[in-house]
Parts: C-alpha cells; sequence; structure tokens
C-alpha cells in the first residue's frame, strides 16, 4: 500500500492525498509527469484500462503545479522506487517502472488483469 | 409470480458486504443487498478496524462520520494459547492517513455503513430477504428466496457476491457442494 501523507493543490487547499485521486486506476509519477515520457504504445494501453494519470510535484516543485508534497514523505518513498507508480482502486500499487520500462511493464500488467 | 429483481451484483449486508455496497455506490454499479436478518447486527462482535479497512472508509466518503464513533489509534497485543504476544501493533498514527488500528462498535459500524448506501439511488438493501437458491448461466447469476411476509423473489445480476462467513450459499456452488 502506497504511503498516504497530505498534498496540496494549487489553490493551497490541503487533505490526505487520496481524497485528490479519482476512485479508479491511477498511472502516479511522484516528481515526474507520467504522461510525458511515454510511447505513443504505452498511451494506448494506459487508455485501455482507463487510468487516469495524476502528478505530484516535490515540496520545493514549481508554484501552480497541480499537487505538492508538502510533506515530503511521498518523495521520500520514492527515493527507493521508479518514479511510476500504478495504483490500484484500493491504494495498492500494482505496479512500479521507470519511462523505457513502460510498454513491457505495462504488457505484463494487462497479461495478469485480463486473466 | 416471483418479484423480478435485477442488479449488476447482488450480496448480503454484513460489514463486508454493506462496505462493498458503498465502494459499488461510489463507482456508480447498480447494487442489490439481499439480507436474510431483519437489520443490521445489534450485539457487537469484532472490534479491531485496521490501516487498510481505514483507508477504504476515506474511499467510500464515511471516514469522518465513522471514525467519530471510534477509539483511533488503540495498541493491539495478539495472544497465543499460553497467553504468549505472538503480534503487537503499535498505537498511534500511520504513514497511510488512517490510524494503525481503531476499535469500533459493529452494531453503530453496520448502521453507518447501511445510511452510507441511502447516498445511492444505485444501491438498495432489501431486509428480511432469505436466498434459498443461487443458479448461474453464461451470461447472469440468478439469486432465489423469499421475504419474511412470504413473497418470493428472483433476483439476476452479473456477479453474485457471498460477503459473509462461509454460510453464504453462495459459497456451495463455488465450492462444489
Amino acid at each position: 500500500m502506497i504511503v498516504q501523507p497530505k498534498v496540496e493543490n494549487a489553490n493551497g487547499g490541503q487533505a490526505y492525498m487520496d481524497d485528490f485521486l479519482p476512485e479508479e486506476f491511477v498511472l502516479l509519477g511522484i516528481g515526474a509527469d507520467p504522461g510525458a515520457g511515454l510511447s505513443s504504445e504505452a498511451k494506448t494501453l494506459w487508455a485501455e484500462l482507463r487510468a487516469k494519470f495524476v502528478s505530484i510535484a516535490p515540496k520545493n516543485g514549481p508554484s501552480g503545479t497541480a499537487l505538492k508534497d508538502v510533506t515530503g514523505a511521498l518523495t521520500e518513498w520514492r527515493r527507493t522506487c521508479p518514479p511510476f507508480v500504478r495504483l490500484r482502486p484500493d491504494r495498492f500499487t500494482a505496479a512500479m517502472f521507470n519511462t523505457e520500462d513502460a510498454v513491457a511493464s505495462l504488457k505484463n500488467f494487462m497479461a495478469l488483469y485480463k486473466s | 409470480m416471483a418479484r423480478q429483481l435485477e442488479a449488476d451484483i447482488i450480496k448480503g449486508a454484513g460489514p463486508v458486504g454493506l462496505s462493498m455496497a458503498n465502494l459499488l455506490g461510489v463507482y456508480g454499479i447498480r447494487t442489490l443487498v439481499l439480507e436474510q436478518n431483519a437489520t443490521t447486527v445489534e450485539e457487537p462482535r469484532a472490534i479491531g478496524l485496521d490501516v487498510e479497512s481505514g483507508r477504504a472508509l476515506q474511499s467510500m466518503g464515511l471516514e469522518k462520520i465513522t471514525s467519530a464513533e471510534m477509539i483511533q489509534g488503540v495498541e493491539l497485543d495478539y495472544l497465543n494459547a499460553q497467553g504468549r504476544t505472538i503480534m503487537d501493533v503499535e498505537a498511534g498514527e500511520s504513514p497511510y492517513g488512517s490510524a494503525q488500528m481503531s476499535s469500533f462498535i459493529q452494531p453503530v459500524f453496520e448502521q453507518q455503513l447501511l445510511e452510507g448506501t441511502n447516498r445511492f439511488d444505485h444501491v438498495t438493501a432489501l431486509f428480511n430477504s432469505q436466498v434459498e437458491d443461487v443458479s448461474q448461466t453464461e451470461n447472469h447469476a440468478t439469486a432465489r428466496g423469499v421475504t419474511k411476509d412470504g413473497e418470493t423473489f428472483e433476483a439476476r445480476a452479473q456477479y453474485l457476491v457471498g460477503c459473509g462467513d462461509g454460510r453464504s450459499l453462495v459459497h456451495r456452488p463455488a465450492a462444489g457442494r
């Protein structure tokens, strides 16, 4: 299960992270934009799973970003793992990967998901 | 003729069934809860709710209501038959946004979960409804039964879920009985 610190939205409102996440599969980028580095093949695979993309910026990241890791807990958590996390609706991690592993990781995951 | 009911998913009204009904409510899935008892439980049973369950209540949008009636951050010692501690769950906060362990009163908790389902028009809970037979085809599952007033019903859905202890009829075909 992924940690759940308080995060801050662009309006300065703070709440526990899940309150800002869609109640579905989420592709979370911690200090990374989950859409940016993905190939079009990877994006098509994600779309098939109706995954929502969410990026959480570090505490000292640029202002005006959608969500910020104000406590630093997510940034700390992510030091030990790749930047992209596929979260299940119950907030357990389904997969973790780097940009270059995205397609392979997704294909593996889809095979499991569909079986 | 039996009363005809339809849903995507059908199940019972214990703490797990009602939790699932609330989650399905959030996801917009038509859900029918068929419960043989007249009400949710009236006597205390389970007492401990862990951090994963606490987080699930957050997903249901019920954590503020339910945590108001819980003691959050309790310490639990699990003992074996010789009285030796085999697991110790520490008190206090967790990194997961919800207390590591909370103590709850099951009758209050189940009532809160039931009231939570009222937020959704597509979730219906029917008490005094005893399922007597379950069957399935390739396309759907059917639960047939009778209410306390003697009215028969036939409920069809894509899924039938047994959420109870092993006594649920739904478990029997799955176990080959």
